[in-house]
């Protein structure tokens, strides 16, 4: 089969072609290989033939030589022509045979016309002598010869005596013949042997081709970017084997490509929630009379899911919030600029931060993809009273320091997530918590991130840790604090990277209430 | 870097048993969804998972096991959580977890809870 691939991609010869080529290499090597076993076992046959023929032959003419003895003692023509005639029916593939007397006169053969004349060879013979008889071979008109020679002697007396001798030659035609005939049955069976090695090679070439042309088409449509091939894996073999894994590598390339592209997706969709999540967090705190606010949010990866913020509501009084969402990326920016808004909208209106978290998960569940939820922790400060209003939506707890006990407490108000439960749910289980700060004391709200940083034996910042750096930087600034408990997680953690993302607020009286 | 999560499923009964361990990272995040939405494409949709091995668990991973817990109870099956670490039974504590879904000290509880129901 040849094709003809587009573009500027050569022609491409396969299939039948392969077959053929290789085929005809077999054929020819193996009929090389039958010829050279007929010419060699022809050869060994034809040796082992001679052989016998040559015993055969000095045999039967010792015999006659035997027989001679008396006829020639009588110079009995009869008797000697009978001899002759006797003995050429019983020596098969006897060409002639004569008695020669020991001045080479022929006295008689098989041809009487010979009778009388002079026994001749022809040039360019090879004798073997064996005892006293002889084995001469030689070649006429394109035939091979081989003459036995034996003497005929006369014993008496005590003495020997040669009258003669008879000469029986053969033809090695019929040797040839017989050969030819015992072979015969070969060229059928080598042709048969070849028929059936041209049909293998055909099946077995074909499959082989047949995979050729399949991983060829494979690769083709590879190479224009089609992800989606299978080829067809007929039963398990060797050669399907390389079919299943040319599958497999397709599938891993597609599995490949899309991680890639997911990760693209992904490291653009960080970018845009990134530049999302920059417009929605102020990088400093407002100032406050009588307090000093810090605040800190650094995401683990590109953008984040938590969010912090501070807004007055009204004159003397702000609202402060720490909220983590559990996802990131586009969606968990768009959940927090909601978060962000509706947080900033309600609080003006309510005063409670009980009613202004219940507003937002009213607005905010019905929007919400299943598989996220907000936890949130919201508190108004009442400016001059010094009075804190927590309420927490199953976020982590606030901490407040006191400076008269030198000690951290952890404020848990009752509250679910956002999203976890049903609203009714919320409601009823959603609290709030009044506290007062004195001079010197301060809350920290964070998100589980500030706990959870973890270092490379897999501890974990945890509560005593937190607590045991707020005792310790009591005395200054809340931003103060807010520096020393970044820079007590980076030792703590150093260098290893987070799970989690961070933020955190903090919130310290300055001064003594004054209502 | 940290240990990436460990996830087994066993079969007990007719219950599908998921072992987390390690830390549930996005990759783990992503292979817990994956195998949550083959069983609920088998309608095998009776789960009890085992987080006492957890040691970390992120809020977008229990965001997946939330979002699949409702995924499954409108199959009229469920997600119970048979046993967790104190880390993890902490943030569950925190967020409400443990009030709005079913979480029971062991798996052999969790398992058992199935019992019962056709």
């Amino acid at each position: 089969m040849t094709t003809t691939s587009k573009g500027s991609q050569p022609h491409i010869s396969r299939g039948l072609g392969l077959q053929l080529r290789f085929a005809v290499s077999i054929l020819i090597v193996i009929a090389g290989m039958i010829f050279l076993v007929g010419y060699i076992l022809h050869s060994h046959m034809r040796s082992a033939l001679a052989a016998q023929l040559r015993i055969t032959g000095l045999a039967l003419a010792k015999i006659v030589a035997t027989n001679a003895v008396e006829a020639l003692k009588k110079n009995d023509q009869l008797l000697l022509a009978d001899l002759v005639d006797k003995s050429m029916q019983q020596g098969e593939g006897v060409r002639h045979l004569a008695l020669v007397d020991p001045k080479g006169k022929i006295i008689a053969h098989s041809d009487f016309k010979q009778e009388g004349l002079k026994y001749r060879y022809p040039e360019n013979t090879v004798t073997e002598i064996l005892g006293g008889s002889r084995v001469i071979s030689y070649a006429q008109n394109n035939e091979q010869y081989l003459e036995c020679v034996a003497p005929i002697l006369n014993k008496d007396n005590g003495g020997t005596r040669q009258l003669g001798t008879a000469h029986l030659l053969y033809s090695l035609a019929p040797l040839d013949k017989k050969i030819t005939a015992m072979l015969s049955p070969l060229p059928y069976i080598a042709g048969a042997g070849l028929l059936l090695v041209v049909i293998l090679v055909f099946y077995f070439l074909g499959q082989v081709t047949n995979l050729l042309n399949r991983l060829a088409e494979g690769a083709e449509q590879l190479s224009q970017g089609s992800l989606n091939i299978q080829l067809p894996v007929k039963r398990y073999n060797e050669l399907e084997h390389a079919a299943a894994r040319f599958n497999q590598m397709v599938l891993d390339i597609k599995r490949s490509q899309e991680r890639m592209l997911e990760k693209e997706k992904r490291r653009r969709e960080m970018e845009i929630a990134q530049i999302i999540q920059n417009t929605l967090v102020d990088k400093t705190a407002p100032r406050i009379k009588g307090y000093s606010l810090g605040k800190l949010y650094r995401s683990a990866q590109e953008a984040a899911g938590d969010y912090c913020d501070f807004v007055q509501l009204s004159k003397g009084l702000w609202g402060m919030t720490v909220a983590d969402v559990s996802g990131k990326g586009i969606l968990g920016g768009l959940v927090i600029s909601q978060v962000r808004t509706l947080l900033r909208s309600t609080g003006f209106v309510s005063l409670s931060p009980r009613e202004t978290l219940l507003e937002v998960e009213r607005q905010l569940s019905r929007d919400m993809h299943e598989d996220m939820y907000v936890t949130i922790s919201y508190m108004a400060l009442d400016q001059a009273k010094q009075v804190v209003t927590l309420a927490r939506a199953g976020h982590t707890p606030a901490v407040v320091y006191r400076q008269d006990a030198k000690q951290c407490e952890w404020i848990t108000p009752p509250g679910l997530a956002i999203g976890i439960a049903s609203s009714p749910a919320f409601e009823r289980v959603l609290g709030d918590k009044r506290i007062k700060l004195g001079k010197g004391d301060f809350i920290l709200l964070y998100t589980n991130g500030v706990e959870a940083a973890y270092n490379d034996k897999m501890e974990y910042f945890g509560t005593e840790r937190l607590s045991a750096c707020l005792k310790a930087a009591a005395n200054v600034s809340a931003l103060k604090i807010i520096e020393r408990l970044e820079k007590e997680i980076q030792l703590f953690t150093a260098g290893f990277p987070q799970l989690d993302d961070m933020a955190m607020i903090v919130v310290k009286a300055e001064e003594e209430s004054k209502a | 870097m940290h240990k990436p999560l460990l996830l087994d499923h066993t079969v007990a009964g007719t219950v599908q048993l998921i072992t987390l361990a390690g830390v549930m990272d996005a990759a783990g995040i992503a292979a817990l969804a994956d195998k949550l939405d083959q069983l609920v494409i088998q309608k095998k949709v009776r789960v009890v998972l085992d987080l006492s091995a957890l040691e970390y668990l992120s809020s977008a991973g229990l965001g997946t096991v939330i979002g699949r817990t409702r995924e499954f109870r409108r199959q009229n099956g469920d997600i119970r959580v048979g046993g967790c670490s104190a880390r993890v039974d902490a943030v569950l504590m925190l967020c409400g977890f443990t009030q709005a879904y079913r979480v029971y000290e062991s798996c052999e509880q969790a398992v058992k809870s199935y019992e019962g129901r056709s």
